[in-house]
Order: structure tokens, then sequence, then C-alpha cells
């Protein structure tokens, strides 16, 4: 990506969105790839809406486009359209047999080859998807493109052709801007994500979805999927379960068996 | 095996979570060596070395946000001197720099472990899914560096015998795309 400077008014804006299982629905493995099964029925991940929804507001704040990009199995688009209904203009996906399997940084070289394509003023992603959650494929992404990163938003505005943030850290927040282009990570609770009107709805069904492949970008079978992800699933089993609970009685003295449990699992 | 764990000062001090990653790593044998960012202090790097660290490579953050410009100067370190397998933390500022000097590095992150094996010159990473309720064993494949991104309480943080490691200072690039990239505002609680 050449970076040029943005004077704020008419921004480009793309917001990168998954669609997932259902939540609400059990998740299974394949029982050969151990990968997760999908079905055509998926949903917008729930921390995507989030950025949708800072991608829409910039938008209308400055007269601007939101196009969503993603990879993953199309099925029937059911959680694209959920995103397009909430607003976003139009939408591409890297939709292609041969990714399954793809780790994080492919899945960033993907979505890398897109936005090189779009040319965004700003890029929007969530900080972590909810069936993968790696949490690294926005900071993969901005190195990249070669962009700076303001990443961990709870809080985003923007003026001057400068995006500010709060970015959460370890003891609270801190604030942080940065000229145009530029990549966001957005976390959950960042806005209150607007319900699709009606309209919206029906508007969802016409807007343009491109579906390239990853050849379409450029990408050879070598870089992509499990054989371009230089990692291998070695083993899947059941996890430990956990004992049961004990119930201790208060007689004055508790607090002492709370501080030994908590030395006891590190946490003082 | 050369092992090198990402440390990031929090109020003078490296992270607990940088010390639980240096214990487990001392369990690996072989060399191991923190990479620290912040101010630095003698305090800190004997804390450093009491976890098993026999070297520190101190990089010292300026005045705009570090990741971009830590993840070059370790991309440089990692030419310099080979480490098979790099330690971050699920942590706001580990994973900006695990994830830039992925991309920068073209080497994968395995994320979420809550155990990492390291026999025979192979390395896999165990994380959680579906809920806690199924554990993931994953290998890495091809040439190293190898790097991971460790849950906090995955491993105690057990102090061993005190030790004053090499402190190597590290100077942070400039870099032109980040360069405007900064906090005007102070941190707040």
């Amino acid at each position: 990506m050449v970076p040029q400077s943005h004077t704020g008014s008419d921004m480009k804006i793309a917001v990168c969105v998954k669609q997932i299982p259902d939540p609400n629905t059990p998740y299974a493995l394949d029982p050969e790839t151990h990968f997760v099964q999908r079905p055509q029925d998926q949903v917008l991940d729930d921390t995507d809406r989030y950025g949708v929804e800072v991608g829409l507001q910039l938008a209308e704040a400055t007269g601007g486009t939101v196009t969503l990009v993603s990879m993953c199995p199309a099925g029937n688009l059911q959680g694209i359209r959920q995103a397009l209904a909430m607003g976003a203009h139009k939408a591409v996906i890297v939709n292609d047999p041969a990714l399954r399997g793809s780790g994080a940084l492919v899945t960033a070289k993907v979505l890398a080859a897109v936005l090189r394509k779009e040319q965004p003023d700003l890029i929007i992603a969530g900080t972590e998807s909810t069936d993968g959650y790696t949490g690294v494929v926005p900071q993969q992404l901005a190195e990249l493109l070669g962009l700076p990163s303001l990443t961990f938003a709870r809080k985003v505005t923007q003026g001057d052709g400068k995006v500010r943030i709060e970015r959460m850290t370890a003891t609270g927040y801190e604030v942080v801007e940065s000229s145009l282009p530029a990549l966001l990570s957005v976390t959950s609770g960042v806005v209150e994500p607007r319900y699709p009107t009606f309209k919206g709805i029906m508007a969802a069904k016409t807007k343009p979805i491109e579906q390239p492949t990853a050849a379409d970008l450029g990408l050879s079978p070598q870089e992509i999927g499990s054989a371009g992800s230089a990692q291998e699933i070695a083993g899947v089993r059941a996890a430990p379960e956990r004992g049961a609970g004990r119930k201790v009685v208060d007689e004055g003295e508790a607090y002492l068996e709370i501080v030994r449990l908590l030395e006891q699992v590190k946490v003082i | 095996m050369q092992t090198w764990v990402f440390a990031e000062e929090i109020d003078g001090a490296p992270t607990s979570l940088s010390l639980e990653m240096l214990s487990k790593a001392r369990t690996f044998g072989g060399d191991l060596a923190a990479v620290y960012l912040g101010a630095g202090s003698e305090a800190a790097f004997a804390t450093l070395g009491a976890h098993g660290a026999t070297r520190v490579f101190h990089l010292v953050p300026g005045a705009s946000l570090p990741a971009a410009a830590a993840a070059a100067a370790l991309a440089g370190l990692i030419a310099e001197h080979h480490p098979d397998l790099l330690l971050f933390g699920v942590a706001f500022t580990d994973r900006d720099v695990a994830g830039r000097l992925s991309a920068r590095i073209d080497r994968p992150v395995l994320a979420n472990a809550v155990d990492i094996r390291a026999a025979e010159g192979r390395v896999t990473v165990i994380n959680e899914i579906l809920g806690g309720s199924t554990l993931v064993e994953t290998a890495y494949q091809g040439a190293g560096p190898w790097i991971a991104l460790v849950r906090s309480k995955s491993f105690a943080a057990e102090a061993g015998a005190a030790s004053s490691p090499e402190v190597v200072p590290v100077a942070l690039p400039v870099m032109t795309h980040s360069k405007d990239c900064r906090a005007p505002e102070p941190a707040s609680a």
C-alpha cells in the first residue's frame, strides 16, 4: 500500500469481517482434519459488528464508503449480508476451498492482497475472531501493508485527517493518534452496533459481493491453506474434567483459605 | 535450543506473565534470553536473571508507539542470533509485536498456548478450544524461529538463583509509516 495523506473527507474504509458458525449451536470438528465444520448458514462474528459500526459512523461523518473484506467459506452469505444490511456498501469475500487450513498469517496475506487492490484510507478489524481467536491478524495485516496500527481501541474519533483512539493497556488506557492511511483494531463495546432496518435488509440483497479466489489475487497453492501455514495439528483430545467444587464454611477465618487457594493457583 | 521471551515493563518491572514464560522456558534447556521493552533498571534485569535469562536485549521505547519498531529491531536480532523459539504473552503490546514480527519474518504464530512442549528439535503448542472442553496440540513445520503467544497463569513464575544477565542495548529504528503514530496525552488508569 502506498501511504498517502488524507484530509478526512470521503474516507474510504475497509472493515475486515468473518462469518462463523452460530455460537448458539454446538461446534463440531471434522474427525479427519480437526477443522471446525462450517454449515451453509453462518452468522456475522459478533465482534465484527463493532468494527462495522465504527466504519459506518466514520463514513457517515466524512461522506465516505465502507467495504467489507473477508476470507471465509461463503455458504449462503448470511453473515456478510447482516453487515451489508447494517449499511456497508459492498463486500469482497475470498471464497476458495484451497484456503482451508490457513493459519493467521496466511489469512493476513490473503486480506492484504484484497486491500492492496481496494486502497482504503482506513482499515478496521476486530481484535480477534470468536472461533479462531489468534488475535494477531490485524497486526500482521498492518505490517504486510506497511501501515501504522492503532490497536485495542475502546473509543475512536477522527478529525483533520487523523484517527485518534483510546487504546486499552494493562493498567488502563492511553490516547494514541495517527494520520491516514492506518489500521485500527477495535474492542467489543467500542460503540453500540446498530440493528439493520427492514430497508437495510432489503437493500443488502442487491449490494455487490465480489468473490475472488486465491489465484485471482496472485497467491499460489504453496502459499495458502495448510501447506502455506507451517503448522500441523498433532492431536486433539478432551480437556481433563474439572474437579467438583469444595464448600468452605466461614467461621471467621475463611479469608485465610481464600488467600491460600489464590497462592496455590499463582494468582497472588 | 535457544529461546527468547518478550518482557514488557509495567510499573518499572517485567510483567508477571513474562516471568511465567521465562520459568517455563528454563525447562527447555539451552540458551534463554529476555527481550525487554521499557526504561529498564538493575532491579528489573536482576529479576529477569533470577527467572533464567542469561542475556537481556534491552529495547527502550521512544515517543511513537513501539510495536512496529520493536518488531523491526527483533527481526534484526533474529537474523544475527538465530533463536529457535520466541514466547510472547496474550497481552496488548505482546500481541502487537508478535503479530508484526510474524509478518516481517514470514513465520507463523501459534496463539493462546496453555502448554508448550519442546523435545528433539520439535516444538508443539497446546491450546484450548470449544470453551475449554477440548485441547489441540499443534506442531510447527519448517524452519524456525517459531512464535507462540502464551496465556497468563499457564505456568508458575518461579525464581531460581540470583544472577546478573548480560544486558545488550538495542536501538529501535524509526519507522517511517508509524513516526506520527504517538500518544499526545499521558496514559490514564
